[in-house]
């Protein structure tokens, strides 16, 4: 394959011709990102790999500081300046290199090809600007068409969205919506522009437990007629197994465990993932119970231990941990697999395959974990 | 260990002995005022049609232009040693509630008795016995806490305020604190920046339980936290609830969490209660319609039960224009027209000789 050429990220997704199929939409190998501080250099993300199929969403979960929000914000270039900066590996979308990429073919590949949708929604929505205004400029600013039309899809868009009164709510200001509100016309701008991937960072945390029902509920329903990839930010691990298809786990800027999202939650194979798993409290589990902790805290970013960074917190430490155990192949269970597909087949919107274009022909992405033990581990 | 009992021999005592004897371990200078009461105890804390109404101001004046009903009628009891756990959506009340009863808040009606005693008509100055005894968490400790004080000096003060003690006494008393919730002696030392969330959260929960109060208000105690720190804490209030024999009112929005620490369990909406009850009963037969759809709305962390997710149109509306009759009527999927006019009052649904489980719906759902 000839290098890409900038000119193969147009504003707006064409459909990928049959050679792009072949690879997963976007696939980050070895990516490392570090912030240069009074005090030094701190690696934030240090050699991080993954993909996001085709149609797909992958969630990316992991404590505070352990690096997920800094790896969704060097997928945008969108890292503080002058501090943050990618210091190494690929960031490949449809096979183009984003780290590479010219400021300007950047700015067009943002809010084009990729959407973007925060946790606060008032930072991606200018507080003195009316929404309508923010929404059509998304359009302008992508698409060759004249302001009258840009309006129109506004309007049209604010109703996908479940805005009610659209044209109303066009010449509103941000403050005059609710926080559910807001956040359905961030999730409109991510849209205008037909993203092949929509990155969502803790897209409801802020919200109620009833209006974030709501946003997720839309974002699939979006997915299903849009078919878009999402690699979906969160803590919540009930987000992740309500909503993803595979999980990324991260810890302290590493990823330490990966896999389809059945696999992964009835095989966890790494002891943070198992201590995790284990921590949330269940509607379904009896009350006033000690829950299972992962005693300690994570070490700080620019105190690491050589070797397993969760060595410190690890009831399964031995001596190797000292060394930095590889991501390796984990051997899929059948039983695990054949009921996961048959039950994201009947009960899964979210993996649904109807009008989501070539979804199911993306192969599993494998399990994969980081720990020298992993084989001794048993699920819990 | 995060959080070792507060006292290794406390747990071998029996509950009588043990009540009188945790006095010893932080604060000797007082003995419990009920001793000698006999039959079943009374509740802790008994509230009782309690309203907090804020005055919304507007125009040029600053002038009253509606009244927000923040806590519109709410009646709750909890007793000692238990937990009832506060649930609702942001701005449905539960923090103005728990602020009135700790009166950082003066109602406009109602009653709020400590053991007895109401507190809502009473001075600064005759409420201070009663701060000794009702203590509140926060969800950031980080917002209470003196960032320039040291830790030391941050637990000391509850005993400096209410004069108990010589200074090596309280020095002790700190120390012992810290064991208590799982911090090394040295934290004492150091200042709150100095500490993760968690462990913030720990220093601030040390504060609240420096008095040894009766009730501790845990306002979204674990919410800013991760999920690995969450548990952690979690279980430190466990132990401290059974070790010091704390009642909880525990307000959060995380029905899990609040499932999980809870005896009982009070659903709010819009300034009131529109269901309580028994925790497990209420999460295995939920009868109002908005606890229903609450608990539909959580997503559950196990794959297997992937389904989709439940949604009810519409926002929380707010409390300053609250929709008439039933506050839920316009997201109710069972509404009627009399639930546009007329809010259900809470009635008693349980069969007979089974614990009170109240629900304020029109309908037996």
């Amino acid at each position: 394959m000839a290098p890409p050429v900038i000119d193969a990220l147009p504003a707006t997704a064409p459909r990928p011709g049959p050679a792009a199929l072949e690879r997963p939409l976007l696939e980050v190998r070895d990516l490392v990102t570090a912030f240069d501080t009074e005090a030094g250099r701190v690696v934030a993300v240090d050699g991080v790999s993954f993909e996001v199929g085709r149609g797909r969403t992958v969630g990316l979960v992991g404590e505070s500081g352990c690096g997920k929000t800094v790896t969704a914000l060097s997928v945008m270039r969108l890292l503080p300046q002058p501090m943050g900066r990618v210091l190494g590996g690929e960031i490949l979308l449809d096979g183009v290199d984003l780290v590479k990429l010219p400021l300007e073919a950047m700015r067009r590949v943002r809010g084009g090809r990729i959407g973007m949708i925060f946790q606060e929604p008032m930072t991606a929505l200018n507080p003195v600007q009316r929404i309508g205004k923010q929404l059509a400029e998304a359009f302008l600013l992508h698409q060759k068409i004249e302001p009258e039309e840009a309006t129109r899809l506004s309007i049209e868009l604010l109703a996908k969205v479940g805005i009610p009164s659209p044209e109303v709510r066009f010449g509103e200001y941000p403050h005059q919506l609710s926080g559910g509100m807001r956040q359905r016309v961030v999730i409109a701008m991510a849209l205008a522009n037909h993203p092949s991937l929509v990155i969502a960072d803790e897209p409801t945390t802020a919200l109620d437990v009833t209006i974030q029902a709501q946003i997720l509920a839309l974002m699939q329903d979006l997915q299903r007629e849009m078919g878009m990839s999402i690699l979906l930010i969160t803590h919540d691990l009930g987000i992740i197994a309500q909503t993803c298809d595979e999980v990324v786990v991260m810890y302290a800027g590493k990823v330490i465990e990966s896999g389809p999202v059945f696999e992964l939650f009835e095989r966890p194979k790494h002891p943070y993932t198992q201590g995790l798993l284990r921590a949330i409290p269940r509607l379904d589990h009896p009350r006033k119970t000690r829950l299972l902790t992962i005693e300690g805290t994570v070490p700080a970013i620019d105190d690491l231990p050589s070797g397993c960074r969760f060595q410190n917190r690890c009831p399964y430490r031995i001596e190797r941990c000292l060394e930095l155990p590889p991501l390796e192949d984990v051997e899929p269970d059948p039983a695990v697999t054949a009921t996961s597909a048959a039950r994201a087949a009947s009960a899964a919107p979210a993996t649904a395959t109807a009008g989501a274009g070539p979804t199911d022909a993306a192969p599993a992405a494998p399990h994969q974990v980081a720990c020298w033990r992993w084989r001794e581990i048993e699920p819990p | 260990m995060s959080a070792g009992p507060v006292d290794s021999d406390s747990g071998l005592q029996a509950p009588a002995a043990r009540a009188s004897a945790d006095r010893r371990i932080v604060d000797p200078t007082t003995a419990p005022a009920a001793v000698g009461r006999t039959g079943p105890a009374p509740p802790l804390l008994e509230v009782d049609r309690l309203r907090t109404y804020f005055p919304v101001r507007g125009g040029v004046f600053l002038t009253a232009k509606a009244i927000c009903k923040a806590v519109d009628d709410v009646s709750l009891n909890i007793a000692p040693g238990e937990t009832l756990g506060l649930v609702g959506e942001s701005g449905c009340g539960k923090s103005t509630l728990a602020k009135t009863v700790v009166r950082l808040l003066k109602p406009a009606g109602g009653s709020v008795r400590f053991e007895g005693t109401d507190l809502a008509p009473l001075s600064r100055r005759e409420l201070k016995p009663f701060r000794r005894e009702i203590q509140m968490i926060f969800q950031d400790p980080a917002d209470s806490l003196n960032s320039r004080q040291s830790v030391g000096k941050i637990l000391e003060e509850p005993f400096v305020v209410h004069r108990l003690g010589s200074a090596e006494e309280r020095r002790l008393w700190v120390a012992r604190l810290l064991d208590t919730v799982g911090l090394p002696a040295r934290a004492a030392d150091r200042f709150p920046f100095e500490f993760s969330g968690g462990q913030r959260q720990r220093i601030g929960i040390a504060r609240a339980i420096a008095l040894r109060p009766k009730l501790v208000l845990c306002d979204e105690p674990v919410s800013a936290l991760d999920v690995s720190i969450q548990s952690q804490i979690l279980n430190l209030l466990l132990d401290l609830q059974r070790d010091l024999r704390l009642s909880y009112l525990f307000i959060s929005h995380d029905l899990a969490v609040v499932k999980h620490v809870s005896d009982r369990i009070a659903i709010m909406y819009l300034g009131r209660i529109v269901e309580i009850g028994e925790a497990d009963e209420i999460y295995a037969r939920p009868l109002h319609p908005y606890t229903r759809i609450l608990l539909a709305a959580v997503p559950d962390p196990d794959p297997r039960k992937r389904r989709r997710l439940e949604v009810v149109e519409g926002d929380v509306p707010t409390p300053i224009n609250p929709p008439s009759g039933c506050h839920l009527h316009p997201r109710c999927p069972y509404a009627e027209d009399r639930c546009r006019v007329e809010a259900p009052v809470l009635r008693d649904v349980s069969p007979s000789g089974a614990p009170p489980h109240r629900v304020a719906c029109h309908f037996d759902l």
